[in-house]
Protein backbone atom coordinates (compact mmCIF):
# COMPACT_ATOMS: atom_id res chain seq x y z
CA UNK A 1 0.00 0.00 0.00
CA UNK A 2 1.51 3.29 -1.12
CA UNK A 3 1.65 6.16 1.31
CA UNK A 4 1.41 9.70 -0.04
CA UNK A 5 2.45 13.10 1.29
CA UNK A 6 1.57 16.31 -0.57
CA UNK A 7 2.86 19.87 -0.76
CA UNK A 8 0.92 23.15 -0.86
CA UNK A 9 2.06 23.39 -4.48
CA UNK A 10 0.51 20.00 -5.32
CA UNK A 11 3.54 17.75 -5.70
CA UNK A 12 3.49 14.42 -3.97
CA UNK A 13 6.10 12.08 -2.60
CA UNK A 14 4.93 8.50 -2.22
CA UNK A 15 6.48 5.55 -0.46
CA UNK A 16 5.88 2.59 -2.77
CA UNK A 17 7.52 -0.79 -2.28
CA UNK A 18 10.29 0.68 -0.20
CA UNK A 19 11.16 3.47 -2.64
CA UNK A 20 10.11 7.11 -2.82
CA UNK A 21 8.42 8.48 -5.94
CA UNK A 22 7.78 12.11 -6.74
CA UNK A 23 5.04 13.39 -9.03
CA UNK A 24 2.15 15.83 -9.23
CA UNK A 25 -1.24 15.29 -7.64
CA UNK A 26 -4.40 14.36 -9.50
CA UNK A 27 -5.68 17.82 -8.67
CA UNK A 28 -2.62 19.47 -10.24
CA UNK A 29 -2.83 17.30 -13.35
CA UNK A 30 -6.49 18.25 -13.72
CA UNK A 31 -5.71 21.93 -13.33
CA UNK A 32 -2.97 21.84 -15.97
CA UNK A 33 -5.14 20.17 -18.60
CA UNK A 34 -3.66 18.10 -21.42
CA UNK A 35 0.01 17.60 -20.67
CA UNK A 36 2.23 17.59 -23.75
CA UNK A 37 5.74 17.64 -22.37
CA UNK A 38 7.61 16.80 -19.18
CA UNK A 39 11.21 17.83 -18.59
CA UNK A 40 12.85 15.61 -15.99
CA UNK A 41 16.14 16.06 -14.13
CA UNK A 42 19.11 13.76 -14.74
CA UNK A 43 19.67 10.85 -12.38
CA UNK A 44 22.08 11.85 -9.66
CA UNK A 45 20.87 15.43 -9.45
CA UNK A 46 20.19 16.82 -5.97
CA UNK A 47 17.59 19.38 -5.01
CA UNK A 48 16.70 21.14 -1.81
CA UNK A 49 13.08 21.35 -0.70
CA UNK A 50 11.19 23.87 -2.83
CA UNK A 51 13.74 23.95 -5.65
CA UNK A 52 12.52 23.41 -9.24
CA UNK A 53 13.27 19.83 -10.20
CA UNK A 54 11.07 19.36 -13.30
CA UNK A 55 8.87 21.28 -15.71
CA UNK A 56 5.46 20.28 -17.00
CA UNK A 57 3.98 21.75 -20.12
CA UNK A 58 0.33 21.50 -20.98
CA UNK A 59 -1.35 22.92 -24.05
CA UNK A 60 -2.05 26.13 -22.17
CA UNK A 61 0.53 26.43 -19.46
CA UNK A 62 4.03 25.75 -18.23
CA UNK A 63 4.46 24.71 -14.62
CA UNK A 64 7.43 24.16 -12.42
CA UNK A 65 7.55 21.09 -10.22
CA UNK A 66 9.26 21.70 -6.90
CA UNK A 67 11.15 19.18 -4.84
CA UNK A 68 8.81 18.23 -1.98
CA UNK A 69 11.78 17.52 0.32
CA UNK A 70 15.56 17.63 0.03
CA UNK A 71 16.32 14.77 -2.29
CA UNK A 72 18.61 13.06 -4.75
CA UNK A 73 17.20 11.72 -8.02
CA UNK A 74 17.86 7.99 -8.40
CA UNK A 75 16.08 7.47 -11.72
CA UNK A 76 13.35 9.15 -13.76
CA UNK A 77 10.26 7.89 -15.56
CA UNK A 78 11.57 7.77 -19.13
CA UNK A 79 8.18 6.60 -20.40
CA UNK A 80 6.92 10.17 -19.98
CA UNK A 81 9.09 11.34 -22.89
CA UNK A 82 6.88 9.49 -25.37
CA UNK A 83 3.69 9.47 -23.35
CA UNK A 84 3.47 12.68 -21.31
CA UNK A 85 -0.33 12.22 -21.25
CA UNK A 86 0.22 9.47 -18.65
CA UNK A 87 0.52 12.31 -16.15
CA UNK A 88 -3.12 13.15 -16.93
CA UNK A 89 -4.44 9.61 -16.98
CA UNK A 90 -2.62 8.28 -13.91
CA UNK A 91 -0.79 11.10 -12.13
CA UNK A 92 -0.39 9.35 -8.80
CA UNK A 93 0.47 5.99 -10.39
CA UNK A 94 2.18 5.38 -13.75
CA UNK A 95 2.60 9.14 -14.22
CA UNK A 96 5.29 9.45 -11.52
CA UNK A 97 8.27 11.66 -12.39
CA UNK A 98 11.23 10.33 -10.45
CA UNK A 99 12.35 7.81 -7.88
CA UNK A 100 14.29 9.74 -5.28
CA UNK A 101 16.24 9.35 -2.11
CA UNK A 102 15.02 11.86 0.49
CA UNK A 103 18.08 13.24 2.23
CA UNK A 104 16.15 14.75 5.16
CA UNK A 105 13.38 12.28 5.94
CA UNK A 106 12.11 14.38 8.85
CA UNK A 107 10.81 16.88 6.28
CA UNK A 108 8.03 14.44 5.42
CA UNK A 109 6.37 15.34 8.69
CA UNK A 110 6.00 18.91 7.48
CA UNK A 111 4.06 17.81 4.38
CA UNK A 112 0.31 17.29 4.07
CA UNK A 113 -0.87 13.73 4.70
CA UNK A 114 -3.13 12.19 2.05
CA UNK A 115 -6.43 12.45 3.96
CA UNK A 116 -5.78 16.09 4.81
CA UNK A 117 -4.80 16.86 1.22
CA UNK A 118 -7.95 15.27 -0.14
CA UNK A 119 -10.02 17.34 2.28
CA UNK A 120 -8.17 20.57 1.56
CA UNK A 121 -9.94 23.37 -0.29
CA UNK A 122 -7.50 23.60 -3.20
CA UNK A 123 -9.35 26.14 -5.30
CA UNK A 124 -8.65 29.06 -2.98
CA UNK A 125 -5.34 30.73 -3.58
CA UNK B 1 -10.43 46.50 -12.12
CA UNK B 2 -11.67 44.44 -9.25
CA UNK B 3 -15.24 44.22 -10.44
CA UNK B 4 -16.93 40.86 -10.02
CA UNK B 5 -16.47 38.95 -13.30
CA UNK B 6 -19.54 38.72 -15.51
CA UNK B 7 -21.27 35.44 -16.18
CA UNK B 8 -22.68 34.62 -19.59
CA UNK B 9 -26.26 33.29 -19.75
CA UNK B 10 -24.67 29.87 -20.35
CA UNK B 11 -22.59 29.91 -17.16
CA UNK B 12 -24.71 27.35 -15.30
CA UNK B 13 -24.68 25.02 -18.31
CA UNK B 14 -20.89 25.14 -18.48
CA UNK B 15 -20.58 24.37 -14.78
CA UNK B 16 -23.03 21.48 -15.18
CA UNK B 17 -20.85 20.14 -18.02
CA UNK B 18 -17.87 20.19 -15.65
CA UNK B 19 -16.04 23.06 -17.35
CA UNK B 20 -13.02 24.63 -15.76
CA UNK B 21 -14.04 28.28 -15.57
CA UNK B 22 -11.46 31.06 -15.69
CA UNK B 23 -11.69 34.81 -15.77
CA UNK B 24 -11.07 36.17 -19.24
CA UNK B 25 -11.72 39.74 -20.33
CA UNK B 26 -13.94 40.33 -17.31
CA UNK B 27 -16.03 37.21 -17.87
CA UNK B 28 -15.98 33.79 -16.26
CA UNK B 29 -15.49 31.59 -19.31
CA UNK B 30 -14.95 27.86 -19.87
CA UNK B 31 -11.28 27.24 -20.69
CA UNK B 32 -11.88 23.52 -21.15
CA UNK B 33 -14.39 20.79 -20.34
CA UNK B 34 -13.50 17.44 -18.76
CA UNK B 35 -12.42 15.85 -22.05
CA UNK B 36 -9.61 18.39 -22.36
CA UNK B 37 -8.24 20.81 -24.94
CA UNK B 38 -6.81 18.18 -27.31
CA UNK B 39 -10.06 16.23 -27.67
CA UNK B 40 -12.07 19.42 -28.04
CA UNK B 41 -9.64 20.63 -30.68
CA UNK B 42 -9.88 17.35 -32.58
CA UNK B 43 -13.69 17.40 -32.38
CA UNK B 44 -13.71 20.69 -34.29
CA UNK B 45 -11.23 19.47 -36.91
CA UNK B 46 -12.91 16.09 -37.40
CA UNK B 47 -16.57 16.42 -36.33
CA UNK B 48 -18.05 19.53 -34.80
CA UNK B 49 -17.75 21.66 -31.67
CA UNK B 50 -19.85 24.31 -29.95
CA UNK B 51 -18.43 27.44 -28.30
CA UNK B 52 -19.80 30.10 -25.98
CA UNK B 53 -18.30 33.35 -27.26
CA UNK B 54 -20.71 35.64 -25.47
CA UNK B 55 -17.83 37.68 -24.12
CA UNK B 56 -17.31 39.18 -27.59
CA UNK B 57 -18.66 42.73 -27.94
CA UNK B 58 -21.43 43.91 -30.27
CA UNK B 59 -21.87 47.50 -31.42
CA UNK B 60 -24.68 48.66 -33.70
CA UNK B 61 -24.12 51.68 -35.94
CA UNK B 62 -27.12 53.36 -37.46
CA UNK B 63 -27.74 56.52 -39.44
CA UNK B 64 -27.61 58.07 -42.89
CA UNK B 65 -23.81 58.30 -42.67
CA UNK B 66 -23.17 54.88 -41.13
CA UNK B 67 -21.31 53.76 -44.27
CA UNK B 68 -18.99 56.80 -44.14
CA UNK B 69 -18.37 56.19 -40.45
CA UNK B 70 -17.35 52.55 -41.00
CA UNK B 71 -15.17 53.50 -43.97
CA UNK B 72 -13.38 56.15 -41.89
CA UNK B 73 -12.67 53.94 -38.86
CA UNK B 74 -11.76 50.62 -40.48
CA UNK B 75 -9.00 49.80 -42.95
CA UNK B 76 -10.91 47.31 -45.10
CA UNK B 77 -13.23 48.66 -47.79
CA UNK B 78 -16.80 47.91 -46.87
CA UNK B 79 -17.73 48.39 -50.54
CA UNK B 80 -16.34 44.87 -51.05
CA UNK B 81 -19.40 43.46 -49.28
CA UNK B 82 -23.10 44.01 -49.81
CA UNK B 83 -26.10 43.78 -47.53
CA UNK B 84 -25.78 40.52 -45.60
CA UNK B 85 -22.02 40.54 -46.01
CA UNK B 86 -19.41 40.20 -43.26
CA UNK B 87 -15.88 41.57 -43.42
CA UNK B 88 -12.74 41.00 -41.33
CA UNK B 89 -11.20 44.38 -40.71
CA UNK B 90 -9.27 46.46 -38.17
CA UNK B 91 -9.42 49.81 -36.43
CA UNK B 92 -5.99 51.26 -37.21
CA UNK B 93 -4.55 54.09 -35.12
CA UNK B 94 -3.31 57.24 -36.91
CA UNK B 95 0.19 55.75 -36.46
CA UNK B 96 -0.79 52.53 -38.27
CA UNK B 97 -1.09 50.49 -35.06
CA UNK B 98 -4.16 48.47 -34.17
CA UNK B 99 -6.93 49.43 -31.74
CA UNK B 100 -8.69 46.14 -32.44
CA UNK B 101 -9.52 43.61 -35.12
CA UNK B 102 -13.19 42.96 -35.71
CA UNK B 103 -15.93 41.76 -38.01
CA UNK B 104 -18.25 44.27 -39.69
CA UNK B 105 -21.73 43.11 -40.72
CA UNK B 106 -23.65 45.20 -43.23
CA UNK B 107 -27.40 45.10 -42.62
CA UNK B 108 -27.67 47.95 -45.10
CA UNK B 109 -25.48 50.99 -45.81
CA UNK B 110 -27.19 52.86 -42.99
CA UNK B 111 -27.01 50.03 -40.47
CA UNK B 112 -23.99 47.98 -39.40
CA UNK B 113 -23.04 45.59 -36.64
CA UNK B 114 -19.47 45.30 -35.36
CA UNK B 115 -18.28 42.31 -33.35
CA UNK B 116 -15.18 43.25 -31.37
CA UNK B 117 -12.81 41.51 -28.96
CA UNK B 118 -14.07 41.05 -25.42
CA UNK B 119 -10.94 42.50 -23.85
CA UNK B 120 -11.32 45.66 -25.94
CA UNK B 121 -15.00 46.48 -25.53
CA UNK B 122 -14.37 49.55 -23.37
CA UNK B 123 -11.46 50.87 -25.43
CA UNK B 124 -13.32 50.25 -28.73
CA UNK B 125 -16.47 51.88 -27.41
CA UNK B 126 -14.45 54.97 -26.46
CA UNK B 127 -12.72 54.87 -29.88
CA UNK B 128 -15.92 54.72 -31.97
CA UNK B 129 -17.52 57.45 -29.89
CA UNK B 130 -14.47 59.70 -30.12
CA UNK B 131 -14.51 59.43 -33.93
CA UNK B 132 -18.22 59.84 -34.42
CA UNK B 133 -18.22 63.07 -36.40
CA UNK B 134 -20.78 61.47 -38.68
CA UNK B 135 -23.77 61.80 -36.40
CA UNK B 136 -24.42 58.06 -36.34
CA UNK B 137 -26.30 56.41 -33.52
CA UNK B 138 -24.03 54.01 -31.63
CA UNK B 139 -25.40 51.25 -29.43
CA UNK B 140 -23.23 49.04 -27.24
CA UNK B 141 -25.27 45.82 -27.23
CA UNK B 142 -22.42 43.72 -25.83
CA UNK B 143 -24.26 42.85 -22.64
CA UNK B 144 -27.60 42.12 -24.35
CA UNK B 145 -26.37 39.58 -26.90
CA UNK B 146 -24.81 36.15 -26.65
CA UNK B 147 -22.68 34.50 -29.32
CA UNK B 148 -22.69 30.75 -29.89
CA UNK B 149 -20.37 29.24 -32.51
CA UNK B 150 -20.81 25.82 -34.11
CA UNK B 151 -17.62 24.90 -35.97
CA UNK B 152 -16.42 21.82 -37.79
CA UNK B 153 -17.22 19.63 -40.80
CA UNK B 154 -20.65 18.61 -39.48
CA UNK B 155 -21.81 22.09 -38.57
CA UNK B 156 -24.56 22.27 -41.21
CA UNK B 157 -26.13 19.03 -40.08
CA UNK B 158 -26.19 20.14 -36.46
CA UNK B 159 -27.93 23.41 -37.30
CA UNK B 160 -30.41 21.67 -39.60
CA UNK B 161 -31.26 19.13 -36.91
CA UNK B 162 -31.74 21.97 -34.47
CA UNK B 163 -34.47 23.31 -36.75
CA UNK B 164 -32.65 25.93 -38.81
CA UNK B 165 -33.84 26.11 -42.42
CA UNK B 166 -31.72 26.29 -45.59
CA UNK B 167 -28.47 25.89 -43.73
CA UNK B 168 -25.57 25.87 -46.17
CA UNK B 169 -21.97 26.84 -45.99
CA UNK B 170 -22.01 28.03 -49.61
CA UNK B 171 -21.22 31.64 -48.82
CA UNK B 172 -18.68 32.18 -46.06
CA UNK B 173 -18.63 35.70 -44.61
CA UNK B 174 -22.35 36.28 -45.00
CA UNK B 175 -25.17 36.39 -42.48
CA UNK B 176 -28.94 36.26 -42.37
CA UNK B 177 -31.42 37.41 -39.78
CA UNK B 178 -33.66 34.41 -39.23
CA UNK B 179 -36.48 33.50 -36.88
CA UNK B 180 -35.80 30.59 -34.61
CA UNK B 181 -38.21 29.59 -31.86
CA UNK B 182 -40.20 32.70 -32.70
CA UNK B 183 -37.27 34.98 -31.98
CA UNK B 184 -35.02 36.79 -34.41
CA UNK B 185 -31.32 36.07 -34.41
CA UNK B 186 -28.26 36.55 -36.61
CA UNK B 187 -27.10 33.38 -38.34
CA UNK B 188 -23.57 34.10 -39.55
CA UNK B 189 -21.39 31.98 -41.82
CA UNK B 190 -18.24 32.91 -39.94
CA UNK B 191 -15.71 31.49 -37.52
CA UNK B 192 -12.13 31.60 -36.31
CA UNK B 193 -11.02 27.99 -36.50
CA UNK B 194 -10.11 27.36 -40.15
CA UNK B 195 -13.05 24.95 -40.40
CA UNK B 196 -16.53 25.35 -41.83
CA UNK B 197 -18.72 26.88 -39.21
CA UNK B 198 -21.45 29.21 -38.10
CA UNK B 199 -21.76 31.84 -35.43
CA UNK B 200 -25.14 32.71 -33.99
CA UNK B 201 -25.76 36.05 -32.32
CA UNK B 202 -28.83 35.87 -30.09
CA UNK B 203 -30.46 37.88 -27.34
CA UNK B 204 -29.22 36.69 -23.94
CA UNK B 205 -32.67 35.39 -22.96
CA UNK B 206 -32.65 33.01 -25.92
CA UNK B 207 -29.12 31.71 -25.49
CA UNK B 208 -29.51 28.84 -22.98
CA UNK B 209 -32.36 27.22 -24.90
CA UNK B 210 -30.51 27.54 -28.20
CA UNK B 211 -27.34 26.04 -26.66
CA UNK B 212 -29.29 23.05 -25.37
CA UNK B 213 -31.05 22.56 -28.72
CA UNK B 214 -27.72 22.57 -30.53
CA UNK B 215 -26.11 20.23 -27.99
CA UNK B 216 -28.99 17.77 -28.40
CA UNK B 217 -28.96 18.11 -32.20
CA UNK B 218 -25.24 17.36 -32.33
CA UNK B 219 -25.12 14.43 -29.97
CA UNK B 220 -25.08 11.79 -32.72
CA UNK B 221 -22.44 13.70 -34.60
CA UNK B 222 -20.04 13.81 -31.68
CA UNK B 223 -20.61 17.51 -31.00
CA UNK B 224 -18.42 18.59 -28.09
CA UNK B 225 -18.48 21.81 -26.11
CA UNK B 226 -15.19 23.60 -26.72
CA UNK B 227 -13.53 26.05 -24.35
CA UNK B 228 -11.27 29.03 -24.89
CA UNK B 229 -8.18 26.80 -24.66
CA UNK B 230 -8.98 24.91 -27.85
CA UNK B 231 -10.32 28.08 -29.45
CA UNK B 232 -6.79 29.43 -29.08
CA UNK B 233 -5.03 26.34 -30.46
CA UNK B 234 -7.50 26.20 -33.38
CA UNK B 235 -7.01 29.84 -34.35
CA UNK B 236 -3.24 29.55 -33.96
CA UNK B 237 -3.06 26.50 -36.25
CA UNK B 238 -5.24 28.41 -38.72
CA UNK B 239 -2.73 31.29 -38.63
CA UNK B 240 -5.23 33.81 -37.30
CA UNK B 241 -4.17 36.78 -35.20
CA UNK B 242 -5.26 37.27 -31.62
CA UNK B 243 -5.45 40.80 -30.29
CA UNK B 244 -3.05 41.30 -27.39
CA UNK B 245 -0.65 38.79 -28.94
CA UNK B 246 -0.07 39.38 -32.65
CA UNK B 247 -1.89 42.72 -32.65
CA UNK B 248 -1.72 45.76 -30.41
CA UNK B 249 -1.30 49.51 -30.71
CA UNK B 250 2.41 49.11 -31.53
CA UNK B 251 2.05 46.46 -34.26
CA UNK B 252 1.12 47.72 -37.67
CA UNK B 253 -1.44 46.23 -40.00
CA UNK B 254 1.35 45.75 -42.55
CA UNK B 255 3.71 44.03 -40.11
CA UNK B 256 0.91 41.60 -39.23
CA UNK B 257 0.65 40.60 -42.91
CA UNK B 258 -2.86 41.97 -43.04
CA UNK B 259 -2.35 44.09 -46.18
CA UNK B 260 -5.18 42.06 -47.70
CA UNK B 261 -7.55 43.81 -45.29
CA UNK B 262 -6.53 47.27 -46.49
CA UNK B 263 -8.81 49.13 -48.87
CA UNK B 264 -6.20 51.24 -50.67
CA UNK B 265 -8.86 53.02 -52.70
CA UNK B 266 -10.48 54.84 -49.78
CA UNK B 267 -9.47 57.13 -46.93
CA UNK B 268 -9.36 55.94 -43.34
CA UNK B 269 -7.57 56.64 -40.06
CA UNK B 270 -3.94 55.52 -40.33
CA UNK B 271 -3.86 55.20 -44.12
CA UNK B 272 -0.85 57.48 -44.63
CA UNK B 273 1.39 55.34 -42.46
CA UNK B 274 0.20 52.11 -44.07
CA UNK B 275 0.80 53.50 -47.57
CA UNK B 276 4.33 54.47 -46.55
CA UNK B 277 4.96 51.03 -45.02
CA UNK B 278 3.65 49.35 -48.15
CA UNK B 279 6.15 51.33 -50.21
CA UNK B 280 9.15 51.13 -47.87
CA UNK B 281 8.55 47.85 -46.10
CA UNK B 282 8.70 47.26 -42.36
CA UNK B 283 11.48 46.14 -40.05
CA UNK B 284 9.65 42.98 -39.02
CA UNK B 285 6.87 40.72 -40.26
CA UNK B 286 4.61 38.19 -38.64
CA UNK B 287 5.68 34.65 -39.53
CA UNK B 288 5.54 31.12 -38.17
CA UNK B 289 7.88 28.72 -36.38
CA UNK B 290 7.70 24.98 -35.91
CA UNK B 291 9.52 23.33 -33.01
CA UNK B 292 9.79 19.58 -32.59
CA UNK B 293 7.64 18.11 -29.85
CA UNK B 294 10.52 17.02 -27.64
CA UNK B 295 11.78 20.58 -27.18
CA UNK B 296 8.55 21.96 -25.73
CA UNK B 297 6.58 24.98 -26.82
CA UNK B 298 7.85 28.53 -27.28
CA UNK B 299 5.69 31.00 -25.38
CA UNK B 300 4.93 34.71 -25.91
CA UNK B 301 8.02 36.84 -25.38
CA UNK B 302 10.48 34.10 -26.35
CA UNK B 303 13.45 35.44 -28.30
CA UNK B 304 14.27 34.05 -31.76
CA UNK B 305 17.94 33.95 -32.79
CA UNK B 306 19.50 33.39 -36.19
CA UNK B 307 23.24 32.77 -36.38
CA UNK B 308 23.51 34.18 -32.86
CA UNK B 309 21.84 37.52 -33.66
CA UNK B 310 18.43 38.52 -32.37
CA UNK B 311 15.96 37.88 -35.16
CA UNK B 312 12.49 38.02 -33.63
CA UNK B 313 10.04 37.68 -30.79
CA UNK B 314 7.31 35.08 -30.24
CA UNK B 315 3.75 36.41 -29.83
CA UNK B 316 1.80 33.13 -29.45
CA UNK B 317 2.99 29.58 -29.07
CA UNK B 318 1.42 26.25 -28.30
CA UNK B 319 1.43 22.57 -28.86
CA UNK B 320 -0.47 21.88 -32.08
CA UNK B 321 -2.81 18.91 -31.65
CA UNK B 322 -3.18 18.51 -35.43
CA UNK B 323 0.56 18.52 -36.20
CA UNK B 324 1.73 16.93 -32.93
CA UNK B 325 4.50 19.54 -32.85
CA UNK B 326 4.84 22.96 -31.30
CA UNK B 327 3.98 26.02 -33.34
CA UNK B 328 4.42 29.72 -32.78
CA UNK B 329 3.69 33.08 -34.31
CA UNK B 330 6.62 35.49 -34.18
CA UNK B 331 7.61 38.90 -35.45
CA UNK B 332 10.70 38.18 -37.50
CA UNK B 333 13.26 40.06 -39.61
CA UNK B 334 11.69 40.27 -43.09
CA UNK B 335 14.63 38.51 -44.79
CA UNK B 336 13.94 35.42 -42.65
CA UNK B 337 10.27 35.28 -43.62
CA UNK B 338 10.67 32.44 -46.07
CA UNK B 339 9.79 28.84 -45.24
CA UNK B 340 12.49 26.47 -44.08
CA UNK B 341 15.00 28.83 -42.51
CA UNK B 342 16.76 27.31 -39.51
CA UNK B 343 16.68 29.49 -36.41
CA UNK B 344 16.60 28.92 -32.68
CA UNK B 345 13.97 30.01 -30.20
CA UNK B 346 13.89 30.23 -26.45
CA UNK B 347 11.92 27.52 -24.68
CA UNK B 348 12.04 27.67 -20.90
CA UNK B 349 15.28 29.63 -20.88
CA UNK B 350 17.15 27.54 -23.47
CA UNK B 351 17.56 28.10 -27.20
CA UNK B 352 16.19 25.14 -29.19
CA UNK B 353 16.10 24.50 -32.95
CA UNK B 354 13.13 25.82 -34.92
CA UNK B 355 12.21 26.13 -38.58
CA UNK B 356 10.34 29.02 -40.17
CA UNK B 357 7.01 28.29 -41.84
CA UNK B 358 4.45 30.46 -43.55
CA UNK B 359 1.15 30.48 -41.63
CA UNK B 360 -1.42 29.00 -41.66
CA UNK B 361 0.17 26.03 -39.92
CA UNK B 362 -2.87 23.90 -40.78
CA UNK B 363 -4.71 24.52 -44.06
CA UNK B 364 -8.20 25.96 -43.86
CA UNK B 365 -10.90 23.58 -44.99
CA UNK B 366 -13.80 25.84 -45.72
CA UNK B 367 -15.02 23.95 -48.77
CA UNK B 368 -15.74 20.28 -49.24
CA UNK B 369 -13.72 18.52 -51.89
Amino acid sequence: MAKYWFTQTHEYIAEVDGEYRVGISSFAAGELGDITFVELPPAGASFVQGETMATVESVKAVSEVYAPVDLEVLRVNDALADAPETVNTDPQGAGWFAVVKPTALAQLEGLIPEAAYEAMDKETH
Amino acid sequence: MNAEPRRTPLYDLHVALGAKMVEFAGYLMPVWYPSGIVKEHQAVRENVGIFDLTHMGEFFIEGPRAFDFVQHLTCNDVRKIGNGGVQYTLFPTPEGGVVDDLLVYQLNPEHYLMVVNAANIDQDWAWVNRHNSFGVELTNASYAYSLIAVQGPHCEEVLTRAGFKHVAYDHPFTFRQVKHGGERLFLCVTGYTGERGFEIIVRNEQAPELWEELMAAGRERGLMPVGLGARDTLRLEAGMCLYGHELNETTSVMEANLAWTVGWGKDFIGKEVLVRQQREGTSRLLFGLVVEKRFGSPRPGAVVLEGGREAGLVTSGSYSPTLDRNIAFCYLLPELCVPGREVTVEVRGKQVPAATVKPPFVKHRLFLH
